[in-house]
């Protein structure tokens, strides 16, 4: 059953102007000095949003690729609550003549509701940073510039077929288990489809987006302290800098340990955190329902917690039920639903749609009665 | 020859950071905080000496990299009245990629600002007319991690950790901008020891001990600083000169040069000039880490 029309994205209203602050983060020679800093930002910029973002750019080789027009993304949450957006791109070469190509990086920074208006997806909103700066990276000094128009924003999701093979969905599952969990991880992207990666971010819940940090297209960094990174380039390399730390190491050929488990059996009980919420994940993914997921992910902007997705994921497997539920499970289920208070959008959205299918069901079994 | 185990040596421990005194798992390679090589604490251990952190300070650009680089390579040439020993292939990453690029007429890469990527050395080196061993480490600092953190403190802590721990320090300033008027070498200069100043955080009334070496680099593009460093940075390092008299008591003015000749490639498409070092006539380069071995 296709409960889309049920998630369909719907804006905040305070995102009806997409005017946001941003900043460069470059090397050029300027009367202040030289080297990697940023080099223009507009007015709105707090001094802790900059200590942050000039802890987090990438500098010299901080790209992945040497090509010249090789991209790369940086995503983080910043302690004032806001979340910044870095398009990477090399922009000539390195003017000290130190060898190399100069790393150039335009962030947005974006509230809540902003972020939102993208689906909380940085590859979104590097879309909208793309479409302003063109060809050509902003490489003026300014001490202050005038905000960003990043237009209406985008919920578009990724462009990918949503047939995947088990290997494929065994590494979207660990990374999603691992970013729930909040373990910082690198995923070896090598190898995978176009659009893999912004999936695999995609199919976190939103309200948990918010509050990871990302990166791709970059050289891994641990001084960056990035949750989420991910390489398609200087496997082994990567490899080694993350064994033997706390950051884990997700390959598409060795899934997290337990990854998958869970799917053997829909009636089979797992006392691990947000297996339920995985197993919905999995069973998702496996059958194809990409966009589905993604919507309903897109809509859980409240209660994360291994509770909170568990109830989410049964209630989303309880309109399956319930469209097919004799008399008996009919009233059990309409009762448990009765007085429900929805903690997220994506489950007021599904109890609505679950009261729906109930009353529908009811008048088909009604009938049915009638009939005989 | 003294080689004997420090007395006042603090108890080490293999998985706490010598830095910035975080305990790390067993196996980590690098510090989970600063990212300094936890070989530098190991290595310790095995020296049963606690070494001294001598740090190289200054704006991006002015040298940095290219002066440790050299600098550590005469020592393991035995240069003047040294001897060095390095201690782990790590510490020659640095020497081997600042002699390898200059030897193909190339600067070497610009040091990145993400603290897990610097060089870091670590020498046992012998001063033979003391005829005292020092054990040295001396990490490569990005100068724009450094130019952040006095900007903004806090924001790479490791740069704090690393200069409230360091024995001693040289202070490298552009002595080729400085000639030429700009006034960017002497601020950076001012807010660097400003910053040290808070760090080490004596008394308004006492001035720092820390011997600070103030290196005067690209001196080959004004050679009369070689003549009489302190006068060359008090003329035209006025503001640096009058903080290193307000408030250190322990500095001292060098030149130093590495690159003999400068030639410069343009590239007509893209109207970029690119300098290339076309041989180098090393000047100044020990005198100042001696001075700083002196102090120790």
């Amino acid at each position: 059953m296709d409960r889309s029309a049920t998630l369909t994205p719907t804006h905040d209203q305070e995102t009806s102007s997409l005017l946001v602050d941003h900043a460069v983060f470059t090397s050029v020679r300027s009367p202040m000095g030289e080297g990697y800093r940023i080099i223009a930002a507009s007015g709105g910029l707090r001094p802790d949003e900059r200590m942050e973002t000039t802890r987090r750019a990438p500098s010299h080789g901080g790209l992945n690729s040497e090509d010249p027009d090789a991209l790369g993304l940086v995503g983080f949450p910043l302690p004032t609550g806001r979340y910044c957006v870095g398009l990477v791109r090399h922009a000539g070469k390195e003017h000290t003549s130190r060898g190399g190509l100069r790393v150039h990086t335009h962030f947005v920074f974006l509230n809540r509701a902003q972020f939102a208006a993208f689906a909380c997806d940085p590859w979104l909103v590097a879309g909208a940073i793309v479409a302003i700066d063109g060809d050509e990276p902003p490489l003026k000094p300014e001490t202050t510039c005038p905000q960003l128009c990043l237009g209406d924003g985008c919920s578009q999701p990724p462009d990918v077929s949503p047939r995947m093979s088990s290997v494929e969905v065994g590494w979207l599952e660990s990374i999603v288990a691992a970013a729930l969990r909040g373990d910082p991880l690198v995923a070896n992207a090598h190898g995978s489809g176009d659009g893999c990666e912004q999936l695999a971010w995609r199919v976190i819940p939103s309200v948990m987006r918010e509050k990871r940090s990302m990166s791709i297209g970059l050289t891994y960094a641990p001084s960056r302290a990035l949750d989420i990174c991910f390489i398609s380039e200087r496997i082994e390399e990567t490899r080694r800098l993350v064994m033997n730390t706390r950051t884990l190491w997700i390959d598409p050929a060795t899934p997290l340990p337990g990854v998958g488990a869970q799917a053997q059996g829909k009636g089979q009980a797992s006392s691990a955190p947000y297996a339920d919420w995985l197993v919905l994940t999995r069973t998702t993914l496996d059958s194809g329902r990409l966009g589905e997921l993604i919507r309903l992910c897109d809509a859980i902007d409240g209660d994360a917690t291994p509770d909170g997705l568990a109830t989410t994921a049964r209630l989303y497997d309880h309109i399956d039920e319930v469209s097919v539920a004799d008399a008996a499970d009919l009233a059990r289920l309409t009762t448990r639903y009765g007085g429900f208070a929805p903690t997220c959008r994506a489950q007021k959205l599904l109890v609505e749609r679950f009261k729906k299918t109930a009353a529908h069901r009811a008048q088909q079994l009604s009938q049915e009665a009638c009939e005989e | 020859m003294n080689m004997e185990p420090s007395a006042t040596m603090r108890k080490l421990e293999p998985d706490v950071c010598l830095i910035c005194g975080t305990r790390n798992p067993d196996s980590a390679i690098q510090c989970g905080v600063c990212f300094a090589p936890m070989a530098v604490v190991q290595d310790a251990i095995a020296q049963e000496r606690e070494p001294e952190i001598v740090s190289v300070v200054g704006e991006s650009n002015v040298g940095k990299t290219v002066y440790l680089g050299v600098l550590l390579d005469m020592l393991a040439q035995r240069a003047g009245d040294f001897k060095a020993i390095p201690k782990g292939a790590y510490s020659v990453d640095l020497q081997q990629t600042v002699i390898s690029h200059l030897a193909h007429r190339m600067f070497p890469p610009k040091t990145p600002m993400e603290a897990n990527s610097w060089y870091w050395a670590y020498y046992q080196v012998l001063h033979r007319a003391l005829n005292r061993w020092v054990d040295l480490v001396m990490p490569d600092m990005a100068g724009e991690s450094l130019a952040a953190e006095v900007q903004n403190p806090q924001t790479f802590r490791v740069v704090h950790s690393l200069l409230n721990k360091s024995s001693g320090m040289l202070l490298l300033c552009d002595a080729a901008q400085a000639a030429n008027g700009a006034t960017q070498p002497d601020f950076f200069g001012m807010k660097m020891l400003s910053y040290i100043d808070s760090v080490l955080g004596v008394g308004r009334d006492q001035r720092i001990n820390t011997p600070i070496a103030v290196v005067l680099c690209k001196a080959d593009h004004c050679p009369e600083c070689f003549d009489d460093p302190e006068a060359f940075v008090e003329a035209n390092l006025n503001r640096v000169w009058n903080l290193c008299e307000n408030r250190f008591a322990n500095v001292a003015f060098f030149a130093a040069s590495v690159v003999g000749s400068l030639g410069y490639a343009y590239d007509e498409k893209n109207q970029e000039a690119t300098a290339v070092p076309l041989h180098t006539a090393l000047c100044g380069i020990l005198e100042p880490f001696e001075w700083i071995v002196q102090q120790l």
